[in-house]
């Protein structure tokens, strides 16, 4: 306790040091004139008294320094001294300082940057209680989700989660007050709140018996609906609002941070039988493990299938932590970054070693001086490191402000929801602090070692140490320097293979024409159009009323957009060779389409002919359209016009529609198209099928026009159409296809230009390198060159000589970083498109940008060289 | 045998509080004249020494100083005990008294013997 307060008293003195000296100075000198006085008093002479109380006294100024250490701490004082000395050497050196507080800002911002966005995907928990136990539940294979009918089944036998809950995200037409809009919804089970623990920001959550048939429709508004369509109102409680024609009432309004799974403007419960394909998420009971769990449901699913129809055929469920669910397929991606922004601190780090160890020689003097006036070689480590943390940590603070800026706009630009948090938590960036400042100490450190060795003798007779420049330094300048050259090259062969993969990707032929095409979603309600007629009814008089808009030159609609995810089928193929065991079948993507589909979307017809309006309407026979993948695969070599297949039939589900429209049999081939990608540019190419519109029983389309005019101007008219057709209807979705094409780049997009960014920050970095040690040696050897150009050199040799050291570094450099970048590159391969590890254009590409880079950073100063004058060199001895 | 003694490492302090209960407050000379005075000149005490001392027990808060006007009318910084100085004192002469006792049983040992 008694220590304690000591320490704060003497922590406190640090701020007050001068008044304190004045204070005891005071009392020193009091504490003399009364001994002197006394001494007087007993009768010596006033010089003798004052001798004695002098003598008596002890040194004045070996107390005087003993009650300064006393008072405050001697290492603080030390500290503070050092800070002050340090400030004052920096900003004499404003322009150096400035850079390496500035790339340091940037290096830690991007690894900030990264760091928080790793830490949010892996490492940061998810912000509902117990998200370590939250699990999601698809199904492997089929529609990846299950009907209400199980969800029921799963919530009633399962002994594995202490909640459960299931949902599908949709979209609705929405009216209140006579006003048609269209409006995001989550379809959810009553208990789908309780696996997140959502408390209604007011009303009530759903009930159980809500979910019986016939109960009246319920909905909960989200929190940013509920102020945007009632103005945050009280009284929306009870209120009654339309979705596709059927009246819902509001019975809560959900928290603002109920945007997981999936942003939606209303929740709207699930009634038996109803939701559609649905899925879940089920927070695991204390000590229930994932594989329990998903045993758990597999023997429900099994026995639930002995009971249920054949027809109503399901996969088996698929059990996945939240974190895998999310963000497994990202894992290498942000792996990838991870590893590029830590390159590029370790090359900051190497660049900040190189000033700090230039620096260093050229005070090699000034530590010669300290050292002869008996500074120790910790006293001088000591000052060299308070320098390099105060350039370190300035820069360090701005990097974690910039990378935190820079996440904030991410965040924004995104729209991520409340769940996303990308920003560090306490810990976090405790470790960032540490990580990065220990790195820029220890590399601090190095030229503080390297000049606490200084030979005194030596620096002290400058001349000779000029002559002599020491060796070891300038080896351990080159060295540093090498190593940034090496890792600007292996982010560079990294950032070059992912640009030229991209470059590849945007390439490769989609196999529609995305230009000029407009395209978007509407939905029929259920409650107006009842059943395939009415819906084929009214999408082809829509689309014939689109035709007759100014501009349009073609126009259809289709169930799934190219690149617009899996709408997959097995299939029986007449003729082909049967499918060995051993091999999962091939899913057949199949898509619905209009009339004029081909046309519109610039698929090429390669043979046959198109759909026209009389296959659609004819009930007991079906024609299909067929890509060239499909005929490859199951007829190679032979026409598949007039061939025939069939959707098999432990696929028929929900069977009694498809007899109907007479989906249950044979189907004749009319057509072959060209291939579409798909799943993505730098996907693979799977097989497909085209079936006419009204063999399908979903009232949602795509709509699609090509026009000759900008999408913007289009918009009104259609809207228009659509009015006219019927109110009720609202436009979903809409975008151009160009769009389409851009948002399936976007993964491949950001990641090629973030690790751009990074190579050439890399690079600059490196280069900048380059230049500080070329026209370092060239001022250190100034004299020598001089002599050189007085005894003959002319001025190519000495301008040789000089581009000749830069281009060995960067030879050596080069060599270890061509080495570095193949073993990384091997990481690389599985985000590598159309092009291998070892893309040759790619190397060489790198290579001729940094032969470039370097020559401009040695030019320079080797100009400078070539100029100098022999005699003026030698005089300034 | 040496007719002074240096002070040994920590007395000093337990010298001082004695003095300062004794006394009253006293300012930094009177105290080191006073310490030189009991111990009957044996003491051999720079009075420099006194100021770390008396800075050290001002930190641990036994004592308190504040300036004032000596008998002959000068300025000087007096220096008077606390409450916890008090305890101090109290607790290091108990501790010294035990000190002092064994180590004369021990030495009374060695004679008897």
């Amino acid at each position: 306790m008694k220590t304690l307060r000591a320490w704060i008293v003497r922590l406190c003195s640090l701020f007050k040091r001068k008044q304190q000296d004045r204070e005891f100075a005071e009392e020193i000198e009091s504490h003399l004139a009364m001994h002197i006085e006394d001494n007087l008093r007993s009768g010596m002479s006033p010089e003798e008294a004052r001798r004695n109380a002098l003598i008596k006294f002890g040194g004045v100024d070996k107390i005087f320094e003993e009650h300064r250490d006393r008072r405050g701490f001697r290492w603080l004082a030390e500290l503070q001294r050092n800070l002050c000395y340090a400030a004052r050497i920096l900003w004499k050196q404003k322009a150096l300082s400035l850079i390496v507080i500035g790339i340091l800002a940037f290096a830690s911002a991007a690894n900030t940057a990264v760091f928080s966005v790793y830490n949010f995907l892996f490492i940061r928990s998810f912000p509902y209680p117990h998200s370590e136990r939250l699990v999601y539940v698809g199904t492997s294979g089929g529609y990846g989700g299950y009907d209400s009918e199980s969800h029921y089944r799963y919530r009633e036998e399962n002994r594995s989660f202490e909640a459960f809950g299931s949902y599908n995200p949709d979209y609705r037409n929405y009216s209140r007050q006579g006003q048609a809009r269209t409006t995001s919804i989550l379809l959810v089970t009553y208990d789908f709140a309780s696996v997140f623990q959502y408390q209604p920001a007011l009303g009530r959550g759903f009930l159980e018996k809500e979910e019986g048939p016939g109960e009246p429709k319920v909905v909960m508004l989200s929190h940013s609906f509920w102020q945007r369509e009632f103005g945050g109102s009280v009284s929306a409680l009870g209120e009654t609002l339309k979705l596709d024609g059927e009246v819902h009432t509001v019975v809560g309004v959900l928290p603002s941070n109920a945007d997981f799974p999936a942003p939606a403007d209303l929740w709207v419960l699930i009634q038996k039988g109803q939701g559609g394909t649905i899925r879940g998420y089920g927070r695991l009971k204390e000590g229930v493990s994932l594989e329990q769990a998903q045993q758990n449901l597999t023997r429900i699913h099994k026995s639930m299938m002995e009971t249920r129809s054949m027809n109503e055929s399901l996969a088996p469920p698929r059990l996945q932590f939240l974190r895998q669910k999310l963000f497994g397929n990202v894992g290498l991606t942000i792996t990838m970054l991870l590893f590029a922004a830590g390159i590029l601190l370790l090359i900051v780090c190497l660049n900040v070693a190189g000033m700090m160890l230039a620096r260093s020689e050229s005070r090699s003097q000034e530590m010669a001086i300290r050292t002869a006036l008996g500074a120790s070689r910790a006293e001088i480590i000591r000052q060299l490191l308070t320098e390099s943390l105060l350039l370190a940590l300035p820069g360090v603070l701005l990097g974690l402000l910039m990378g935190q800026a820079l996440l904030k706009l991410i965040a924004l630009k995104l729209e991520a929801p409340s769940w996303v948090r990308l920003t560090p938590d306490i810990p976090f960036l405790a470790f960032c602090v540490v990580l990065t400042g220990a790195t820029t100490a220890f590399f601090g450190l190095a030229p503080a070692l390297q000049a606490a060795r200084v030979n005194v003798q030596h620096s002290l007779h400058g001349a000779s140490s000029r002559l002599s420049a020491s060796g070891a330094k300038r080896r351990g300048l080159k060295m540093l320097v090498v190593g940034e050259i090496a890792f600007a090259v292996v982010l560079l062969v990294g950032a070059g293979l992912l640009l030229r993969s991209w470059q590849k990707m945007l390439a490769v032929d989609p196999g529609f024409r995305a230009d000029h095409v407009f395209t978007f979603n509407i939905k029929l309600p259920p409650s107006a159009y009842k059943g395939i007629d009415d819906n084929a009814r009214f999408f082809e008089r829509f689309i014939e009323s689109l035709r007759q808009l100014p501009g349009v030159t073609a126009a259809s609609g289709s169930n799934v957009l190219p690149l617009g995810g899996y709408n997959q089928f097995f299939f029986d193929v007449e003729g082909a060779a049967p499918h060995p065991a051993a091999e999962p079948d091939a899913a057949i993507l199949m898509r619905w389409v209009l009339p004029d589909y081909f046309k519109t979307m610039g698929v090429t017809l390669v043979s046959g002919r198109d759909f026209n309006a009389e296959d659609g309407r004819a009930k007991n026979s079906c024609v299909a359209i067929v890509d060239q993948s499909f005929a490859r695969r199951y007829w190679p070599g032979a026409d598949p016009i007039g061939k025939h297949i069939r959707i098999r039939a432990e696929d028929n589900w929900q069977g009694q529609w498809r007899k109907e429209v007479g989906l249950d049999r044979w189907m004749t081939v009319v057509g072959l198209t060209r291939n579409v990608a798909h799943y993505g540019l730098d996907r693979a190419i799977e097989p497909g099928v085209y079936i006419p519109y009204n063999k399908w029983r979903s009232s949602q389309m795509y709509v699609l026009v090509r026009s000759t005019v900008d999408p913007a101007g289009i918009v009104g008219p259609i809207r228009s159409q659509l009015r006219k057709l019927d109110p009720d209807v609202g436009i979903f979705f809409p975008m151009t296809m160009t769009e389409v094409v851009k948002r399936s780049t976007l993964v491949r997009r950001v990641l090629s230009i973030v690790m751009m960014l990074f190579a050439v920050a890399a690079l600059l970095i490196a280069v900048a390198g380059v230049y500080g040690v070329v026209n370092y040696t060239v001022s250190r050897r100034t004299h020598e060159i001089g002599i050189r150009m007085a005894l003959g050199a002319t001025r190519g040799q000495v301008l040789s000589m000089v581009v000749g050291g830069g281009a060995r570094l960067m030879i050596v450099g080069a060599i270890l970083g061509v080495a570095g970048a193949c073993a990384a590159s091997q990481a690389m391969r599985n985000v590598l498109f159309g092009i291998t590890a070892f893309d040759v254009p790619t190397y060489f590409i790198v290579g001729a940008v940094l032969i470039g880079a370097v020559a401009a950073a040695t030019l320079l100063p080797a100009r400078r060289a070539a100029n100098i004058e022999p005699m003026r060199s030698l005089r300034s001895e | 045998m040496s007719t002074k003694t240096d002070v040994m490492q920590g007395t000093l302090g337990l010298m001082v509080l004695k003095t300062l209960e004794a006394m009253g407050p006293l300012h930094g000379y009177g105290i080191a004249r006073r310490i030189e005075q009991i111990s009957g000149n044996l003491l051999s005490v720079n009075y420099g020494t006194i100021y770390p001392a008396l800075l050290k027990l001002e930190q641990e808060g036994c004592i308190s100083s504040e300036w004032g006007v000596s008998d002959n009318n000068r300025r000087a910084k007096y220096y008077k005990l606390t409450r916890a100085g008090r305890k101090q004192l109290r607790e290091s002469a108990g501790g010294w008294e035990q000190t002092k006792s064994i180590l004369e049983r021990f030495l009374t040992l060695g004679e008897e013997s």
